[in-house]
């Protein structure tokens, strides 16, 4: 079970500053999603949480620990980059066990999670012993996210990782992961950025709305939509709202 | 498909038909090039016979033991060569000149060289061939690992794999591709550099020596027949080769 502690993160690269003062603090098992205008910061702001940057200032703390010595599930965007080639999806899940020293038992812990991952009713175990180039973008992706999740990481974090796919495969994945969430045994704590903004409402507990560089959080608005979500909820009064207010919070924050 | 397949036989058809018409119309001397038919007749006579002094068999395999010996030793050096430079941005700056020097240095240069050192045996040869070798392994590997996805390495890192691993699992396999392409264009090398040093360093077996002996003495169908089994050779060695990276790096360029 973890929590994010975030407080007076501040982050420059030399002149420029990208992150400023942001303060938050995500409850064990919450989904969180980050909305905001291009270029603002967020994947500055992923790289720290996933240990890969430093602060400039302040600190982010998973569970009492720096990221560095916490255990993160990523995903990023362009899975083609991200995913290893030569390995076969099963084989590509095995490596995160592999790289915690997870010597035994990493078979049948991939097929475990392969196991719950279902892409409109197909299983992704059916696809064990497929090769990346071999799968379409959702399936490559869903691999992704089953290779973050194999090793039972603190925090699960996710960089835009739809937004190289088509409209109708984007509605499906969103439902993928809601789905691979509910079925895990423990709640995953989840940081999710998005650039599109029904997804960032639709997947999330809470929406934080980020406002322009040098990045602080503009606004966080809690989505009482009830779950599991369904896809009718996007027709809704209360999404509608939520749009509207989260829009809102964008607006002003972008200029 | 199978339609395509047989465009293969196009060129070499083609190539047969104007040498049988520029035999049948004297248009070259005929001692310098006899017709298809006597080539053939010599080629097939080279192949089956079981006379010492007439088989080719002894060349063919001192050139292709010499040819895969140098290749393997070159990638033996090249590979972990590359692989390092490619890593570390000191040792690639500490050897980039030394590299390139010698790779653009024509290996027939170091002959002399090479013979002063190793003598005129099969070390010589296979010592230069090598080395020629070895540099374009190390040149395509250190490539390979320098285009090895940064982001593949970012998500080991994030997955807490050890330098180790990240050399191993990671960044090896990524380099891969370029390995097998430097290795591609070595093993063809290989086979052109071990010829010409059989001609020029001299040796009692090997097809080098076979080519330029026909020459001296004007054995001439012999001379074509021997550089259509060199031919062959590169093209089996080359095919086989391409076959193997296939299957290896099979996610290349997908």
């Amino acid at each position: 079970m973890s929590e994010i502690a975030i407080e007076k993160l501040s982050k420059s690269f030399g002149a420029l500053k990208v992150l400023d003062n942001l303060n938050l603090k995500v409850k064990s098992g919450e989904f969180i999603t980050f909305f905001g205008p291009n270029g603002c910061g967020k994947t500055t702001l992923l790289n720290i949480l996933s240990g890969m940057e430093t602060p400039t200032k302040g600190s982010i703390l998973i569970n009492g620990k720096a990221p560095a010595h916490s255990k993160i599930g990523f995903v990023f965007q362009d899975y083609n980059q991200s995913l290893f080639p030569w390995r076969t999806v099963s084989g590509n899940v095995e490596f995160a066990l592999e790289a915690q020293n997870m010597d035994s038992n990493r078979e049948a812990i991939a097929e475990n999670v392969l196991k719950k991952i279902h892409f409109e009713e197909i299983n992704l175990l059916a696809f064990r012993d497929k090769f990346p180039y071999e799968l379409s973008g959702g399936m490559k992706q869903l691999t992704a996210i089953a290779r973050a999740l194999a090793f039972d990481p603190e925090v699960f974090l996710l960089d835009e990782p739809f937004s190289a796919l088509d409209y109708t495969t984007t509605l499906k994945m969103e439902d993928a992961l809601l789905d691979i969430l509910d079925k895990t045994e423990k709640k995953e704590t989840t940081l999710f950025v998005s650039h599109d903004l029904d997804e960032a409402i639709y997947l999330a507990d809470r929406v934080v709305v980020l406002s322009k560089r040098p990045a602080g959080i503009a606004k966080i608005i809690t989505v009482d939509l009830p779950r599991p979500r369904k896809m009718e909820m996007r027709l809704g009064r209360k999404f509608f709202a939520l749009r509207n207010s989260v829009l809102k919070a964008f607006e002003a924050g972008r200029k | 498909m199978q339609r395509k397949k047989l465009l293969i036989l196009v060129s070499p058809i083609a190539i047969l038909v104007l040498w049988q018409i520029a035999s049948l119309l004297n248009i070259i001397n005929p001692l310098f090039l006899p017709t298809p038919y006597e080539v053939a007749l010599k080629l097939v006579e080279l192949l089956a016979s079981t006379d010492p002094a007439i088989t080719i068999w002894p060349d063919i395999s001192a050139t292709l033991y010499r040819t895969l010996v140098s290749f393997a030793i070159a990638a033996i050096i090249g590979i972990p060569m590359g692989l390092v430079m490619g890593y570390s941005d000191k040792i690639y700056y500490s050897l980039e000149f030394f590299v390139d020097f010698f790779r653009s240095l024509p290996a027939t240069a170091m002959f002399p060289l090479f013979m002063l050192f190793f003598g005129i045996g099969d070390e010589s040869k296979i010592a230069v061939t090598a080395f020629a070798c070895a540099l374009i392994i190390v040149v395509n590997t250190m490539y390979g690992v320098h285009h090895a996805s940064k982001l593949r390495i970012m998500a080991a890192k994030i997955m807490k794999a050890s330098k180790t691993k990240l050399f191993t699992k990671v960044i090896f396999p990524d380099a891969l591709p370029g390995t097998f392409a430097g290795m591609r264009i070595a093993v063809s090398l290989a086979l052109i550099i071990i010829i010409v040093t059989e001609m020029f360093i001299g040796t009692n077996f090997g097809l080098g020596r076979r080519i330029i002996d026909a020459q001296l003495v004007y054995r001439i169908p012999e001379m074509y027949a021997a550089i259509i089994v060199a031919g062959i050779l590169g093209f089996m060695v080359n095919t086989l080769f391409v076959w193997i990276e296939k299957r290896t790096v099979h996610w290349a360029g997908k």
